[in-house]
């Protein structure tokens, strides 16, 4: 399969103001040069702590915000620099599911009337008739059976759950290749949960759209993208990537290995009795003053004086996984 | 046994009167929290947990009846200053958002200078200090920096230990801490976990988690509450609520989460979606979702059957009419 979307060292820097005494404006970089390859009809999970650049790198996919650096193709063409048609095309093709389904669909307007108006604006469907009967097979295609009950509901009348199937039947209306879902279900009720992934399963598999998953949970990460790609990020940089169920079976980079370790396994035994965190330093540096050489050096326990904190590691294949870290080799051996 | 109970909830309704509607946020409570342990209230979004919690310090809104017995004393009798001298004293809490539960525009060391002052005036500035460092050392902080700090100017992380330091500020008895982590990542909430469960053992201070994630519990649990619907449907010792979860809730979630240790080839999700509490279904609350539900489930309100040190309120449990109309069903097809 090729790549529905290829991302090439894609940069974002924030610009913020200037502090009161007049020193130099601090910059946020939220992502520095990510590579990254989205296999057609895949599911590419994204995971990192709040503050990694996963959302930013979800916007910069959709075309919500423009990288300052590098370039993202989309078959073969790039994003930002294509013809007025083309990124028409794209936005009907990239859809978004955003993580508050509360704040995404607007309370003033009914089910029905959201999912048809862009069915109708976009020419899909000609006819108000032909719109119900579109959205009402678009609903029970999400879950929401029978359809016909949900037209005339409002959001605030749904649960969290069902307000994310019809983010998702928004978002599958104008047949998409990918969505890009940011945290769909840490809005939803946990019994809900798994359903909502489910069926973003099926969606997947039943009509080929490829996701990105970005998260900050690995369990759910996990059982979504179990036979696609897991990316990891730290402070705006991949450090891991590769295929999900290896890059899990041998978690190279220090980082992710103190992540794994720090997921409570849902079994009182093995909870209470596993190793203790394999971290020098508890907390994320400031965003703003990111660590020298790899950002990852003042809590790791591999780090070495002379190398870490000078130069900046890039992602290298190590087995079957790309690892941005100096001693990704040796992290293999302890 | 008796004495080894720190708080005795009995019969606790709170509801929430609104125009036209009566929510039953939480009804027919009775749960004993064990001292020194550390007691997990799980369930989903409004079921009814926060509000029980709240309950416990008898603050925020809502209607009360029944009984929060603390050292003989009712909680929910307490009024004025004896109220709030109780209050943080005996009972702190560690609030979801500590963002908000932060003043922002005062330095954390005054905030501590304040807190300790509510309760106590004649103590000198520099023993609060004093206290307030060796508690933010304790939670891994730098007093140094942090008391001169302003809220924004830590981590989210750091802001939450913070609350901590403050909530043990005045030695109480009880913390209760309501999803302490949820805004965080996974290495900071293991790390802050990591920091309560020392809390619990090294000052034997008491701790109610309000937590909707099974995985905490699993890590920090030593007993375990699971709420639906504004009703505690199980009470049992964590290994057991794990090994062997009674209620078809209790199954349910933990079969619905997945996990990072199998391929999670067998779980599936609860059907349907919580009940509105304005208008809670006939009979056992959970019916309606209920894999094993029968006819009986639908008329009688299921008792709670105590066993051990456990409890399920569940008609699967005892109840003849559930067996019997299990056969019948059996029979017919």
């Amino acid at each position: 399969m090729g790549a529905l979307m290829t991302i090439e060292n894609v940069s974002m820097t924030f610009q913020m103001k200037k502090n009161l005494i007049g020193g130099p404006a601090p910059q946020v970089h939220a992502l520095s040069e990510v590579n990254l390859e989205i296999p057609q009809g895949s599911i590419v999970a994204v995971v990192g702590e709040s503050g990694c650049g996963k959302t930013t790198l979800g916007k910069a996919i959709v075309g919500l915000q423009k990288p300052t650096g590098g370039r993202i193709l989309y078959d073969g063409e790039d994003l930002y620099n294509m013809s007025g048609d083309h990124f028409a095309q794209y936005r009907k093709q990239v859809q978004m599911v955003m993580q508050d389904s509360f704040a995404a669909l607007n309370p003033m307007r009914s089910v029905g009337q959201a999912l048809a108006v862009p069915l109708q604006k976009l020419g899909i469907v000609k006819g108000r008739k032909a719109a119900r009967d579109r959205v009402i097979a678009l609903l029970e295609s999400v879950g929401l059976v029978p359809g016909e009950q949900f037209l005339a509901k409002y959001p605030h009348q749904l649960s969290g759950g069902q307000r994310q199937r019809v983010c998702l039947a928004r978002a599958i209306s104008l047949s998409p290749r990918l969505i890009v879902a940011d945290e769909p279900v840490s809005g939803v009720d946990v019994s809900s949960r798994l359903s909502i992934l489910k069926l973003m399963s099926s969606l997947n598999k039943e009509l080929g759209i490829a996701f990105v998953y970005i998260t900050h949970d690995l369990s759910t990460a996990r059982y979504i993208a179990g036979q696609g790609k897991l990316a990891v990020m730290y402070l705006g940089r991949l450090v891991e990537f590769g295929d999900l169920q290896s890059v899990l079976d041998r978690p190279r980079h220090p980082y992710l290995r103190a992540l794994l370790t720090a997921v409570p396994a849902p079994d009182p035994d093995l909870a209470r009795n596993r190793p203790p965190l394999p971290l020098k330093d508890l907390d994320l540096p400031d965003a703003t003053r990111l660590p020298s050489g790899c950002s990852f050096h003042p809590r790791c326990p591999l780090a070495a004086a002379g190398r870490c904190e000078q130069e900046v590691p890039q992602l290298h294949m190590v087995g079957a996984s790309a690892v941005a870290c100096h001693f990704a080799d040796m992290a293999d051996i302890s | 046994m008796e004495d080894s109970y720190i708080l005795k909830i009995a019969n606790l309704n709170v509801d929430y009167v609104t125009r036209g509607s009566v929510v039953h946020a939480v009804s027919d409570v009775s749960l004993s929290i064990p001292a020194g342990k550390l007691t997990a209230i799980v369930g989903e979004s409004g079921c009814g947990k926060s509000t029980l919690t709240t309950a416990l310090l008898h603050y925020g809104m809502g209607q009360r009846r029944g009984a929060i017995l603390y050292q003989d004393k009712d909680i929910l009798k307490l009024k004025g200053e004896e109220l709030r001298k109780f209050r943080w004293s005996e009972i702190s809490m560690v609030f979801q958002a500590s963002q908000s539960a932060l003043n922002p525009v005062m330095r954390v060391g005054e905030q501590f200078i304040e807190t300790y002052r509510e309760h106590d005036r004649k103590v000198s500035k520099k023993a609060i200090v004093e206290k307030a460092s060796q508690l933010l050392e304790y939670v891994r902080l730098d007093p140094k920096r942090v008391l001169q700090s302003y809220p924004h100017e830590l981590s989210g992380g750091m802001k939450q230990r913070v609350m901590i330091a403050l909530s043990l500020l005045l030695d109480p008895k009880v913390v209760i801490l309501d999803e302490p982590t949820t805004a965080l990542d996974v290495i900071t909430q293991d790390a802050i976990f990591d920091i309560l469960l020392k809390i619990n053992r090294e000052f034997n201070t008491t701790m109610i988690l309000v937590t909707h994630d099974f995985g905490i519990v699993a890590k920090v649990a030593d007993y375990v509450a699971v709420m639906y619907a504004g009703q505690v449907v199980e009470y049992n010792d964590v290994r057991r609520v794990f090994k062997r979860p009674q209620h078809p809730y209790t199954k349910g979630l933990i079969e619905s989460t997945p996990s990072l240790l199998s391929n999670n080839e067998e779980i599936s999700e609860i059907d349907g979606t919580p009940p509105d509490l304005r208008n809670k279904p006939q009979g056992c609350v959970f019916h309606p979702r209920c894999p094993i539900a029968r006819p009986i489930c639908s008329r009688e309100i299921p008792a709670a059957r105590i066993e051990g040190d456990g409890m399920v309120a569940c008609h699967a449990y005892g109840h003849p009419l559930y067996a019997q109309e299990s056969n019948i069903e059996k029979v017919g097809g």
